[in-house]
């Protein structure tokens, strides 16, 4: 008895009466009052020294519960708002850089090899003019060595000696690199030292265009090829995964349209008024956002897609098209050079001009509503048709003995030489290289500004349901005091 | 004075220790290897070194140089006899001829004409008259070593490409009479101190694969390096790139070589002699009657000596080699 009787006393001795129970079969009615009152005296001593109970205490009571209500809102707002436009813009960012630095990389690689291929073309052809080669010919070579020069150094410019990076192939790019800015000058050297034996008439000149031209073929190309094929391949990464759409954004803005909902329906059961204005709102500007996310993110995987399908991919095709148009015409004009046994590099020529031919034929069934396409393909295909027939006239002279004509024919500008097919497929497929990729850029751009533009709205949007959170609930808040 | 002494010795002691733990703590910065590199200058297409010197010359098991006999009336131009190796060619309309254009002033084209022309061509050419009254050739450009192939798989029909008639080679092709007999000798810089073939033990001399040269060479200079290459004007590129010291060859080749660059010159005496004749597959005597023929016919109209005068006349006087027959 006596362990029960110091709390009771000093409770009972507070009150200003002194009670003493006199026996265990005290008033019923005064035990209830006794038990009240010690657990009264328990909750506020607790609730005076723990800030957690006390937390609890008050989250218990309704005005505690919405303010705990209404804080949470506002964070599951504020993060939701902030996941979002981030997730977006990282995306738009990828976007960004794809159109600012990798196309534009992907783009010098695709010069400098195709600018090599035309100048390893234009040098054979001037050389079999003999001593004298065109004006024209001559121009060609010039600004093919000059554009694959600055090319290389746009090339160049992503490659920093000791750059950290994560892609693996980084060294093997470097030495591609490397490999190009020191045999460019030695192909050009062994080329000029060619034209000069050539002019003096030194049939050691043809050595040294057949050695230009193996260092081309066997070292230059296959280097810079392996460039164009690492840089063209780093446009379509970013892109799949542009693909793949937002999904932790969806799953963050419906978990708070979620939240919200219940909160309004539990504010409706509570509280007479069936319908919170402030919560209206920030539930409206969730869906809204939401809807926004889901008509952008559509929009923007379908200009991906597009700027995949109707620009990068045909974009390699008509790239791998033209540097093989610059083999078949450097493997047309080098028979001239050597007059190796004209079979296999007939075979080769012809193998060139059924792969462009094929593979117009691929992209026109591919692409068959993309005009820009589709018009200048034809055209080339018409033009092969015109070269391949102009072709095999060289050979027949050639068959025949008559190099003279065979020369007139291959490097002449009248309509039935070989010349003039080639700069028509040349300039068909340029034309339709600069339009695929005008296609691509913008589709990319259009995508970038859509996603970047949702991103901040988003955000936005999430910042006024924060806002409409606590424009609704503090008037409740308020009605306790 | 004596008593400062020991204080300026400590704080000379004191200043060398802290300069030294300075420079003990004083890193340079880290420094990369500035970006210097090597060139590495290219080769020709199909130069290789240490490649086999060509056995069994100067070593002859047999009588090379001897032909079969013309027949004795040569068929007139365009009417070829029936079911010969001539006729076949004639109805195919033109002469397949296997040469190569590097070998000034044999066979080469012409830079300002785009003709193929040269000593060897000149014979080619006499050919075609006889088969068709005019000129109607089709080249086929051969490296040195493909010459005996092509031959054999029909490629061409007759190689008049400075071609050297040897025991060992008379056993895979026929060959005509000799048309021309050359010197072999060593081209070099002027003033590179190579006077002889001796001179070139430890330095590298260059010649077209499969070419006699190389063995003679080697006989009196055990320790030359010897590369090969697809054709003669391959070595002179080789040469000019300083990749070599030396070229061995047919003098004809390297007169030609010489008319190229005028800071080079042939030196030393004879490593030996070759005949060139025509190849021609095996098998078919009437082509090699038939080309013995013609080659009788042009020396004898001095058609032979005006082309040599006109190609090799920087060797010096020329005469035709003495052409011996069997039937």
């Amino acid at each position: 008895m006596s362990a029960q009787q110091s709390p009771v006393r000093s409770a009972l001795t507070h009150a200003g009466h002194r009670v003493v129970p006199e026996s265990s079969q005290a008033n019923p009615r005064l035990r209830q009052v006794i038990a009240d009152r010690r657990e009264l005296a328990a909750m506020t001593r607790d609730r005076v020294s723990s800030p957690i109970a006390a937390f609890r205490f008050y989250a218990g009571t309704t005005p505690g519960r919405l303010v705990v209500i209404m804080l949470a809102m506002i964070l599951a707002c504020a993060l939701t708002g902030w996941y979002s436009s981030s997730a977006l813009s990282t995306r738009s960012e990828t976007l960004a850089t794809l159109i600012d630095r990798t196309e534009p990389l992907a783009e010098s690689a695709e010069v400098l090899y195709s600018s090599l291929s035309v100048a390893d073309a234009a040098a054979n052809s001037a050389f079999i003019s003999g001593g004298r080669e065109s004006t024209q010919l001559r121009h060609q070579y010039a600004d093919a060595v000059a554009s694959a020069g600055t090319a290389l150094v746009a090339s160049a410019d992503a490659a920093p000696p000791g750059e950290e990076t994560t892609d693996g192939d980084q060294p093997a790019i470097r030495s591609d690199l490397a490999l190009l800015a020191t045999q460019i000058p030695v192909y050009t050297g062994l080329i000029e030292t060619a034209r000069t034996n050539n002019r003096l008439g030194n049939p050691v000149g043809s050595a040294y265009l057949v050695q230009a031209s193996s260092l081309m073929q066997d070292q230059i190309l296959p280097a810079a090829k392996r460039l164009y094929d690492q840089r063209s391949t780093a446009i379509s990464e970013p892109q799949r995964t542009l693909t793949v759409p937002p999904w932790g954004v969806y799953v963050a803005l419906a978990g708070t349209i979620l939240m919200l909902a219940l909160v309004a329906r539990y504010l409706a059961l509570r509280t007479r008024r069936h319908f919170n204005i402030g919560l209206i709102l920030a539930l409206a500007s969730l869906v809204v956002g939401t809807l926004w996310l889901l008509v952008t993110g559509l929009t923007s995987v379908a200009a991906a897609n597009t700027a995949k399908n109707g620009g990068a991919d045909p974009l390699h095709e008509l790239t791998s098209m033209r540097i093989l148009t610059q083999q078949a015409r450097s493997v047309e004009t080098l028979s001239l050079v050597r007059r190796t046994a004209p079979a296999q590099l007939d075979q080769d020529f012809t193998g060139s001009i059924d792969r462009i031919t094929a593979m117009a034929d691929t992209l026109i069934a591919q692409n068959p509503d993309a005009a820009e396409i589709t018009e200048p393909l034809e055209k080339t295909k018409g033009a092969l048709h015109q070269w391949a027939e102009a072709h095999s006239g060289v050979t027949d002279e050639l068959t025949s003995g008559d190099f003279a004509a065979a020369v007139d024919q291959t490097i002449g500008t009248s309509e039935s030489s070989t010349a003039t097919g080639y700069t028509a497929v040349n300039d068909s497929l340029l034309r339709a290289i600069a339009d695929t990729r005008a296609t691509f850029r913008d589709k990319i751009h259009t995508a970038q500004q859509l996603l970047g533009f949702t991103g901040s709205g988003i955000g936005l949007l999430c910042a006024l349901a924060a806002l409409s959170v606590v424009g609704g609930l503090i008037p409740r808040i308020r009605e306790y005091r | 004075m004596t008593g400062r002494r020991p204080a300026r010795a400590a704080l000379a002691a004191l200043l060398v220790l802290v300069l030294a733990l300075t420079g003990c703590t004083l890193d340079g910065a880290p420094h990369g290897d500035p970006p210097t590199t090597t060139a590495v200058l290219p080769t020709p297409p199909g130069a290789s070194s240490g490649v086999p010197a060509p056995i069994g010359i100067d070593a002859q098991t047999c009588d090379a140089d001897v032909s079969l006999r013309p027949p004795a009336t040569m068929p007139e131009p365009g009417d070829m006899p029936r079911g010969s190796t001539m006729r076949r060619i004639a109805d195919r309309g033109r002469l397949v001829v296997g040469t190569d254009l590097g070998s000034n002033p044999l066979s080469f084209r012409d830079p300002i004409s785009g003709d193929i022309e040269g000593f060897d061509v000149d014979v080619a050419h006499w050919i075609s008259d006889a088969i068709f009254g005019e000129s109607r050739i089709e080249y086929r450009i051969l490296s040195t070593g493909d010459r005996i192939r092509a031959l054999q798989n029909g490629e061409v029909d007759i190689v008049v490409k400075s071609m050297s008639i040897t025991c060992e080679r008379l056993e895979q092709v026929a060959f005509s009479s000799p048309y021309y007999s050359a010197s072999q000798r060593i081209l070099t810089y002027r003033g590179s101190g190579i006077r002889d073939a001796q001179s070139l033990n430890g330095k590298t001399a260059c010649a077209t694969g499969g070419a006699t040269a190389i063995t003679r060479l080697l006989k009196r200079a055990p320790e030359a390096h010897i590369v090969t290459t697809n054709n003669w004007s391959d070595c002179l590129v080789m040469l000019q790139q300083d990749q070599v010291d030396a070229i061995a060859g047919d003098d004809p080749i390297l007169a030609g070589i010489a008319a190229q660059d005028p800071q080079v010159q042939v030196v030393g005496e004879s490593l030996g002699y070759e005949n060139y004749g025509v190849g021609i597959p095996l098998g078919q005597n009437d082509l090699v009657r038939f080309i013995n023929g013609v080659l009788a016919e042009r020396i004898a109209d001095g058609s032979w000596q005006s082309s040599y005068n006109r190609w090799l006349s920087v060797l010096g006087p020329g005469y035709p080699p003495t052409i011996r027959y069997r039937d």
